[in-house]
């Protein structure tokens, strides 16, 4: 039987330099070359943030969370970090979350990394924790997505969207109660790949799996797409994000596209960012985590709770 | 090859003089639009093919809401960004009105 698990403590640090587009030379020769207009409103250009190394935004966050998670660091038995990519060897990456645990005296029984599905590694680190809780592994799962300091300035432009610096951290938990009032219970996780799909580059017009895996979570959560109040996906360019978010089953409505120009993408991070800014629902309201890269797919049912009460 | 007449001709010439517009885009002509079924035959991406409805939605003065996701399946073919074209055209006038 499985447990009720919560989301809480959401935090995040966008890269500490703000930039516009126009400050990546070349960025029009860049589009050109992948056959896309400069057409900065409608593709959803904007800023992107840029950092020296993730790691320090992500130890800011880690320390937002346990504040706002009201949980003390010797509570989090567990912890997960995950990147889309990284320039790091093995010892420095290891360094660097040693030296953000120590900081705020976190000592897990367990720390895991996830990685090799791109912006789906966040979805998938969610799954994880979920399964260590429903497992009695742990009560308090420490999650923290790193994401940044990889790519030159041209290697931000991508045929399908702009890059950007950030971190994230939360907890997933098997305790509900809690005075943040971003408390989400987790209804429902799922992670799949389509090897038909994996290694073949970002298939903008592919009409499935993608409706069917969705739905299938959401049944799983016991719900149904029309009673989704918004999907928080990637912030890809936004003809390509409200296309692909739209083929899924999800009308204009229910997207939030506000950040594709804020922040940009900011890989595995774009789904809690985008759910943190969009603010507290109405306690009941259902979201979904939405993410997919390259053949790898992830999504998370969420049901919004009321603070300071277990759903 | 799609079959002939004129309608489709003025169309397809449109759709050549957009494309050859867009700079971002290889330059075509009528001949090869003609000879081809899919815009990956004239050289057109479907990051490209998205790209040209984008620009042409901004050539009708209509903003990226108007984007329907629908149409991305059609913007494999030709025939499916001529189809989608005529729509954003009848979208366009509706907002003259």
């Amino acid at each position: 039987m499985t447990k009720k698990k919560y989301l809480k403590g959401l935090a995040y640090v966008l890269g500490t330099r703000e930039r516009r587009y126009r400050s990546i030379e070349g960025i029009s020769d860049i589009l050109r070359a992948n056959q896309l207009p400069l057409l900065p409103d409608l593709l959803g250009l904007g800023s992107f943030f840029v950092t020296e190394d993730p790691f320090e935004e992500a130890t800011a966050a880690v320390g937002r969370t346990l504040v706002t998670a009201g949980l003390a660091p010797n509570s989090i038995e567990h912890v997960i970090v995950c990147s889309s990519d990284s320039t790091d060897r093995f010892s420095e990456r290891n360094r660097k979350s040693a030296s953000l645990l120590h900081k705020w005296q976190i000592a897990p029984i367990v720390t895991r990394g996830v990685t090799g599905t791109g912006c789906v590694n966040l979805i998938s680190a969610i799954d994880l924790a979920s399964a260590a809780v429903d497992l009695g592994n742990a009560k308090n799962v420490l999650v923290i997505a790193v994401e940044g300091a990889v790519f030159s300035d041209a290697g931000r432009v991508l045929n399908y969207a702009l890059l950007s610096d950030a971190a994230v951290s939360f907890v997933v938990s098997d305790a509900g109660s809690s005075s943040d009032p971003n408390l989400f219970e987790i209804l429902a996780t799922r992670v799949e790949s389509c090897m038909s799909e994996v290694g073949r580059g970002m298939s903008i017009t592919k009409t499935s799996p993608d409706r069917e895996f969705v739905k299938r979570t959401l049944e799983v959560a016991g719900s149904t797409m029309d009673r989704v109040s918004k999907v928080f996906g990637n912030n890809i360019f936004l003809p390509m994000k409200t296309g692909r978010e739209g083929l899924i089953g999800f009308n204009r409505s229910q997207m939030y596209l506000e950040n594709v120009s804020r922040t940009g993408h900011c890989l595995g991070c774009d789904s809690v960012i985008n759910l943190l800014d969009h603010g507290v629902s109405e306690p009941g309201a259902e979201h979904v985590l939405y993410a997919e890269a390259e053949g790898h797919f992830g999504c998370v049912v969420l049901k919004q709770c009321q603070p300071m009460s277990a759903c | 090859m799609r079959a002939a007449d004129s309608e489709n001709d003025f169309d397809l010439r449109r759709l050549v003089e957009f494309i050859n517009e867009q700079k971002y885009l290889p330059p075509t002509d009528l001949a090869a639009l003609k000879a081809a079924d899919r815009t990956n035959d004239v050289g057109i991406t479907s990051l490209g093919a998205i790209g040209l409805v984008v620009a042409y939605l901004k050539r009708c003065g209509l903003d990226d809401a108007s984007f329907n996701p629908d149409w991305l399946p059609d913007l494999e073919f030709l025939d499916g960004v001529l189809r989608v074209f005529k729509e954003i055209d009848r979208r366009a006038e509706a907002t003259r009105v």
